[in-house]
């Protein structure tokens, strides 16, 4: 029989590539980027997981994925809603740039994979996008993200946020592996 | 006479009604903050009948849960507290139902167990935070 849900690991992996990539692109193609601009991204990667949450919380068939994806929604929310406090207070507006854009576009592919899937698949390609997309926002606020902020709050933020992406990773490392590989 | 020999009765009992209120407590309270997705301190050393105060520091909801299922906080919201009270000796391993990698451990020793020198120092770091209102309490950590 076709097996055909992997495509949303592709998926979350070319998206993750792009996260990853982050520190190099913005050398080889431009300036680095500005506190702005970090905010943007941090923003925007916290609103993707939110997204992804909100559709694995209907759409999976497990309880402890859906309730893994409840987590992503209350933890990504409060974070988001503390980075929009931040902005207002230090008069910053989080700005758009290519990174920001294309975690975007990547999101949008990774949704649309998901949507067709249901079931156990669900669940193993939900879980294996939560795992690498973590592990990729982890390894971008270690190498770029948190090192090239200039503001001495948004720094604490993310440092804030860096810990709740660590704790997401490793328990969505576990509930991956418990869901078992495809029959 | 009979009320001349009454009235120093009376202030003997007065006297010593002060003395056993005055009589310092061996019970404490320690502070564990819930900082950044972890537990600070990861591993407590208290005695039985002392409290255990979790004060969630995130921005985001907590639990403490005993890994056995003994206790549990349930949800402790940003910037809410959860007390529990060390009523029997024993090693308690927790962690965040919530985070499951967030995880903790209390050791809960009978109070002539501790070490003299921790427990005097304990008591001293008491008596110093009882004279800061804003201080939440001692610990003793990495035994």
């Amino acid at each position: 029989m076709f097996r055909k849900p992997d495509i949303t690991v592709l998926t979350a992996a070319a998206t993750i590539a792009l996260l990853a990539a982050a520190p190099a692109k913005s050398q080889e193609n431009g300036p680095p980027l500005n506190d702005a601009q970090i905010a943007h991204v941090a923003v925007t990667a916290n609103a993707i997981d939110i997204e992804m949450g909100e559709i694995a919380r209907t759409r999976g068939s497990d309880e402890r994925v859906r309730e893994f994806a409840e987590r992503m929604i209350t933890d990504h929310t409060a974070v988001n809603e503390q980075a929009a406090a931040l902005a207002s207070r230090l008069g910053v507006t989080p700005a758009a740039n290519a990174i920001s854009g294309s975690l975007r576009d990547g999101a949008e592919a990774a949704k649309r994979t998901l949507r067709a899937a249901s079931g156990a698949d669900f669940d193993r390609a939900y879980m294996a996008h939560e795992v690498d997309y973590h592990r990729s926002v982890l390894q971008a606020l270690d190498q770029t993200l948190i090192p090239s902020t200039t503001n001495g709050e948004l720094r604490a933020l993310l440092e804030q946020a860096r810990g709740a992406i660590a704790a997401h990773l490793a328990h969505a490392e576990r509930l991956h592996a418990s869901l078992g590989s495809k029959p | 006479v009979r009320q001349l020999f009454a009235l120093p009765v009376l202030l003997l009992i007065g006297a010593a009604q002060t003395v056993k209120v005055e009589q310092p407590s061996t019970a404490m309270t320690h502070t564990i903050e819930i900082r950044n997705f972890a537990f600070a301190p990861a591993r407590l050393q208290v005695a039985v009948g002392d409290t255990v105060v979790w004060i969630n520091r995130d921005v985001v909801p907590h639990t403490v849960t005993d890994s056995l299922a003994r206790w549990d906080s349930g949800e402790i919201g940003a910037g809410e507290r959860w007390t529990w009270v060390a009523s029997e000796a024993g090693r308690f391993s927790y962690l965040c139902e919530y985070h499951p990698s967030m995880t903790g451990t209390l050791e809960v020793v009978e109070a002539q167990a501790l070490p003299f020198s921790i427990l005097e120092q304990s008591q001293a770091e008491s008596m110093d935070v009882q004279q800061r209102p804003d201080a939440e309490g001692s610990r003793r950590d990495g035994w």
